[in-house]
């Protein structure tokens, strides 16, 4: 006998429903919407069969779908849930009831942007444009250029390379060799790197330019009984430290330190935050990394750190996972530009797309561990099975420039929208697009 | 105190920490001095009761109240080594490096406190990339160093090593509910956790032809649209069982029809043809968002449904996430993360301290029940004073039922394992305005976010599943 069984008995699911779960819960209140959708579109059709089609563009003879049958395209067929205000439910208000019993006040009543729109960090509540250890944070993210470099990171060397020659002049020469020693030692992450040196290069006393690879470390919340760190003694003086009764070391030099220090680990793409002798890594594990023991790698990457001088205490938040939500603000960003656009009937990438994809290769080179939906849009001019394939193509055009780019296909992912979800306050035009979204 | 001073009492600290911790090991290590006696823990979050065991903690340590036997290379004296294939590129990647990166978070837990019998739990990971070959390479590359398997990603994938989990005397936490896990030799050494895709669309294809008749008082129609293989052809069959008994027609019989990355316009337009009111789907979430949409372009007006794997709360976050939060049915085989469950305080108190960033995945669940029973199953092996990986599939056979809290329901690894398998799956619709208040894809554990599921029919078996026998698979391969 089921054990299962014996503690729930045989019944019907429906029937065991808590009391107060209405049949707008379920699919029957569903059947009944959809119904009524049903008739309106049936009503809509009827009275605008024979309206005129909108005409894309007077000047193109040719129609989103290469057809010349125009046709007048319904509402999306979505059934929206009833908007009801309801704010966030608090992890220990949470419950399995239908009917939620408490809830905690939202912090933040302002409606969510819809994901197309969602793409600045000033609407994205996860990034804090004034917080400047995040501001690092997406510095250290933004990818590091491979065969070419976009114009935004030609401008941001240039701009970092004059930065410090300026900066290097006015610190002397005993600053200059410290300084260049750090600059030439970390070359795999530059503009995170550039950055921490200008940070640096401000302050008289800063941190030696490398830090000694430490033997031991202090404990760390990820790997506190595996691996090296494990067996944690006193931490030696790394060279250069700053004795008793010398000032502290800056936030600043600490992070250039820990930034070198990972770097000589091998551990470039590690981001990091400093706060009060608190330094927390965070980053993607890549499954190579991890082949011999997860939490040996960990306490790898802790270790290497765990002796700059100024830290106190490290803690990581390194995953399997990257973080989804720069990766979807980051590549919303590219969408919202409009360089995904494309032309009537077309699924040729402009020259403008081509160079958007440039970023948009790097954005997800810089972000592993997830996938990504390209989707495909069309305008609402032509059949919909028409603007499906287009969509599709479009889409396809996009994931082939970014595998070109060096993207594994194994991270992409094509999805065709056609013109079920246009953008109402969008231009025909603005609808002829591709958008990326993180895969499910 | 200068912030020198402050670093080294810090780290002195620390060695404090750790040596109280792994006086064990140095003692076994030397296998001198007086032995030190280690209280084993059980991680927070854990459904066991903390051991409270006095052990020694060496192979050859004879003093204490237990000697504890391993083979020196999958448990050493001072860490136990657990394997994890899992497919963290491929099409369930989304799901699953979640589930692994929980259980990774729920071993880091346990070790920070004690560990078990005095040794580290170390994880050693391998993606497998959803393809049963690789799968099976990597099993092979693992096999000898670790002393069970905490994650096996897919049915066929897993059926593929069954066999040489036997012959190793391993065991493996599938990710995947084939019916075939029933099997007396296929199921062997896996430790299945929750209901079977058979059993779960037998109990959703029932719980909607009843509220459609109780709505409509008629029978509904449904179109059944799977995966080829163990995943989607169970799926299919137990769909197919509970139409047949309900007196529901099956207007489109798409059994094993889908390939992951294959053209689905053909099959979405035979799902908008059937008119069905009902489509059935167990494939994965980035399948589910193509043939959705191609649906949808060709016309289908019916709603969805689909096996736990198909639906993934980050298709909220997509241009379907609308249309799917009110036409999709979420079956699940285990509580949602923030459930009012007894045990998810403690669950979610562990994600949140590990990952206060992340978002609050449904899949973190599955990651703590999986952890939950190797944990408990190597927790037995120590009691029972063999750490080797036989002495760990006998342990298994030992452990009796699993809890879990009310987080899933219970599992028993011993005895006729139709009689034992879990038959309950639970309902829920995804809740998009609740996915929107809390952020989207941006909501964080670390401010209390939750699954963004609401429910609909709690943990219960419909009374096609509890009379279904399981003395054989739902489906088998080339039958």
């Amino acid at each position: 006998m089921d054990p299962t069984a014996e503690t729930d008995p045989p019944s019907h699911p429906a029937k065991d429903r808590p009391t107060g779960d209405s049949g707008s819960d379920d699919f029957g209140d569903l059947r009944q919407r959809l119904d009524a959708l049903r008739a309106r579109l049936r009503a809509e059709g009827a009275t605008t069969a024979g309206a005129v089609p909108r005409d894309e563009s007077p000047t193109e003879p040719t129609s989103e779908n290469h057809q010349a049958v125009p046709r007048v395209i319904p509402p999306p067929p979505i059934v929206v849930e009833e908007a009801v205000e309801r704010p966030v439910a608090s992890r220990e208000a949470m419950s399995v009831s239908p009917a939620p019993t408490s809830f905690t006040p939202d912090p933040d009543p302002t409606p969510q942007p819809t994901p197309a729109m969602s793409s600045t960090p000033a609407q994205n509540p996860a990034i804090e444009p004034d917080d400047p250890v995040e501001t690092e944070e997406r510095h250290e993210a933004w990818p590091t250029p491979r065969n070419g470099r976009t114009s935004r990171q030609t401008s941001t060397m240039l701009l970092g390379t004059a930065f410090l020659v300026a900066l290097l002049t006015a610190a002397g020469i005993f600053g200059i060799q410290r300084i260049m020693g750090d600059g030439g030692s970390d070359t795999a992450d530059g503009t995170a790197a550039r950055a921490e040196a200008a940070e640096a290069a401000t302050v008289v006393s800063a941190a030696p330019a490398t830090t000694a690879p430490p033997t031991t470390a202090t404990p760390t919340t990820a790997a506190p009984t595996t691996g090296a760190p494990s067996t944690a003694a006193p931490a030696p003086a790394a060279p250069g430290a700053t004795g008793e009764g010398e000032a502290p070391p800056e936030p600043a030099e600490v992070r250039q330190a820990v930034r070198a220090a990972l770097n000589d680990g091998g551990f470039s793409d590690v981001s990091i935050r400093f706060t009060d002798g608190v330094l927390t890594l965070d980053g993607v594990v890549r499954a190579e990394d991890v082949a011999d023991g997860y939490f040996a790698h960990v306490a790898a990457v802790t270790g290497a750190v765990a002796a700059v001088d100024g830290v106190d205490e490290v803690v990581s938040r390194l995953s399997l996972r990257g973080d989804e939500t720069r990766l979807r603000t980051q590549l919303a960003e590219i969408g919202a530009s409009g360089a995904l656009d494309f032309e009537t009937a077309s699924a040729v990438l402009s020259e403008r797309a081509l160079a958007a994809l440039v970023d948009a290769a790097d954005v997800i080179q810089a972000n592993p561990g997830l996938r990504v939906l390209v989707a495909g849009h069309t305008d609402a001019v032509g059949s919909a099975d028409v603007n499906a394939e287009l969509a599709t193509a479009r889409a396809g055009a996009v994931v082939a420039e970014l595998i070109r780019l060096g993207v594994p296909v194994t991270r992409l992912q094509v999805v065709s929208y056609g013109e079920l979800f246009p953008d109402a306050d969008a231009t025909d035009a603005e609808n002829r697009r591709v958008e990326f979204e993180v895969a499910p | 105190m200068s912030r020198r001073l402050r670093r080294a009492a810090a780290v002195l600290l620390g060695v404090a920490l750790i040596t109280s911790a792994c006086s064990g090991d140095d003692t076994a290590r030397d296998g001198t001095g007086t032995p030190d006696t280690t209280t084993t823990r059980v991680a927070a979050g854990s459904s066991t009761a903390p051991l409270d065991t006095t052990t020694t903690t060496g192979p050859t340590t004879t003093t204490g109240a237990t000697t504890i036997v391993t083979d020196g290379v999958t448990v050493t004296d001072d860490t136990i080594y657990v394997g994890v294939l899992a497919d963290l590129s491929g099409p369930f990647s989304g799901n699953v490096i979640d589930v692994v990166d929980a259980q990774i978070a729920f071993w880091a837990d346990l070790n920070a406190n004690g560990g078990i019998a005095g040794r580290s739990v170390e994880v050693l990971v391998a993606d497998t990339q959803y393809n049963p070959v690789v799968h099976q390479q990597l099993y092979a590359n693992l096999v000898d160093d670790v002393v069970m398997f905490a994650h096996s990603t897919g049915s066929p994938h897993t059926a593929a090593i069954a066999d040489d989990l036997v012959r190793d005397d391993r065991l493996a936490v599938p990710v995947g509910w084939y019916s075939g896990w029933s099997d007396p030799v296929l199921g062997a050494n896996l430790l299945e956790l929750g209901s079977n895709y058979c059993l779960e669309s037998a109990n959703v294809v029932s719980h909607l032809t009843e509220t459609h008749q109780e709505q409509f008082s008629e029978t509904p129609t449904i179109a059944i649209v799977t995966d080829a293989g163990d995943y989607g052809q169970d799926s299919a069959i137990g769909a197919k069982r509970a139409a047949a008994a309900l007196g529901v027609e099956v207007v489109f019989d798409g059994e094993g029809v889908l390939q992951f990355g294959a053209d689905n316009t053909d099959i979405a337009a035979e799902i908008a043809t059937s008119g069905a009111d009902y489509t059935w789907l167990a494939t994965d979430p980035l399948t589910t968002a193509d043939l959705v949409s191609k649906a949808l372009i060709a016309g289908y007006r019916g709603a969805w449904s689909g096996a736990s794997p198909s639906f993934s709360p980050r298709l909220l976050d997509t241009a379907l996430g609308d249309y799917l939060a009110s036409t999709w049915l979420v079956s699940v085989f285990f509580s949602p993360l923030g459930s009012d469950v007894e045990g998810m305080d403690d669950v979610y108190r562990v994600l949140q301290d590990a990952f206060p960033d992340r978002y609050p995945s449904d899949a973190f669940v599955a990651g703590y029940l999986e952890f939950s029973v190797a944990a408990q199953v190597l927790e037995r092996a120590a009691e029972l004073g063999d750490l080797t990986p036989a002495g760990v599939e006998a342990a298994a056979a030992d452990l009796g039922t699993v809890e879990f809290g009310g987080i899933g329901p219970d599992n028993t690894f011993t005895g006729d394992l139709d009689d034992s398998a879990a038959r309950a799956t639970a309902l829920y619709r995804p809740g998009k305005s609740t996915f929107d208040e809390q952020g989207g894809l941006g909501a964080r554990l670390a401010d209390g976010a939750v699954s963004p599921f609401e429910l609909v029919a709690d943990l219960s078996v419909s009374d096609v599943a509890a009379t279904m026998t399981l003395d054989t698979p739902c489906y088998i391969f080339g039958a």
